[in-house]
């Protein structure tokens, strides 16, 4: 599935659940949130292809 | 899916360090009540203040700004215009102030370095490696001159916890007992210098960004070009990695360590050094030539 990261396009293939799609990216969970359909989500929640998932980046530094 | 604390409506909204699950509706209000609290706590601020706060366009400082205006304080914004090209990030940045100003209606005043004589810190990184401590030496030194300009008599900065304690890890890694010495939500006005706050010093960068998300707040999520390999990226992470498997536990190191401040009475002690006037600009300097008329110096030279 097709998702955006920081509003860049990336492909994941068949992720089961946000946290999935979070070890893939190799993020650190408290450092991004995840919209699903434009909601925000926990970790253990489930994604289908359909679904629309945003990963957004919070940690900024200077 | 967790319910709401307050309404019962389901939510992924869930603050593990407070085991707390809150819907999009009522987050924003949660956030502003911590907010609140911590401005009491720490006698931040009165209502009959001036305030100026210093927007950039991110997430943490609109956030912080609109929370300010809706808790009833008098409050303008201040855009530094940084002059950075690289993805259009400066101009960009300028453009979601502006938009944001009109949204909350609230004023704002824009300082550029290119009509400063200090060109643009896209200039600037070229003569000093040091670009994001010479570019933290402008932005406080014209929040300093606005604030006495026009009258502001408290500067608040969008400081969230995370950047307070990831100060905080570097400072005990440097030992370096002068800044631990000044860290603190609130300094003191005094020596020309005007008071500043730090009111979201309890409000995590994920909860900041939330409360921007969840309030429809349009900022900028480009990162600063030049804060890309910052050495306090690193540290965030690594503490962030810490707070996933421990929830609370920067808060707690950040709490105790202005607990005991307050205890010892030290955060009023502020810095022993001498207070001058710089030889150029006559802003109050701990040096004989203030460090932005040595940045302008060096690069008019």
């Amino acid at each position: 599935m097709t998702i955006l990261y920081n509003k860049k396009e990336i492909n994941i293939d068949n992720p089961k659940s946000v946290i999935d799609i979070i070890n893939i990216l190799k993020v650190i969970p408290n450092t991004v949130i995840v919209l699903k359909n434009g909601k925000i989500v926990e970790l253990n929640e489930r994604v289908n292809p359909e679904d629309k998932i945003e990963v957004i980046k919070v940690i900024s530094g200077g | 899916m967790r319910k709401c604390k307050f309404c019962g409506k389901e939510t992924g909204i869930f603050l593990r360090e407070h085991r707390l699950a809150l819907c999009e509706d009522c987050y924003p209000g949660w956030i502003e009540k911590q907010v609140d609290r911590t401005i009491k706590k720490f006698n931040m601020l009165n209502k009959d203040d001036r305030l100026l706060v210093a927007v950039s366009g991110g997430k943490d400082s609109l956030s912080l700004w609109q929370i300010l205006k809706k808790l009833g304080y008098n409050v303008s914004g201040l855009y530094i215009d940084l002059g950075i090209k690289h993805n259009n990030y400066s101009e960009l940045s300028k453009e979601k102030v502006i938009n944001f100003s009109k949204k909350i209606d609230s004023s704002f005043y824009i300082i550029s370095l290119k009509d400063e004589g200090l060109d643009s810190i896209d200039r600037i990184s070229k003569i000093y490696r040091k670009t994001c401590s010479a570019c933290g030496a402008i932005k406080r030194y014209y929040m300093n001159k606005i604030s006495v300009k026009e009258g502001f008599n408290v500067i608040a900065t969008g400081h969230n916890m995370d950047d307070e304690v990831t100060t905080l890890f570097g400072n005990l890694i440097q030992w370096d007992e002068s800044y631990l010495d000044r860290q603190f939500p609130v300094m003191p006005s005094g020596d020309g210098f005007a008071k500043k706050v730090k009111p979201l010093v309890f409000i995590s960068e994920k909860q900041s960004a939330m409360y921007a998300l969840t309030t429809g707040i349009d900022y900028i999520m480009d990162e600063c070009p030049y804060s890309k390999h910052a050495t306090s990226i690193s540290y965030k992470e690594n503490l962030n990695m810490l707070e996933s498997k421990h929830p609370g536990i920067l808060r707690f190191f950040l709490n105790n360590f202005f607990n005991s401040k307050s205890k010892k009475g030290l955060q009023i002690e502020g810095s022993k050094l001498e207070i001058k006037e710089c030889k150029i600009c006559g802003a109050p300097t701990y040096l004989d030539i203030c460090k932005v008329c040595k940045i302008k110096e060096n690069i008019n030279r």
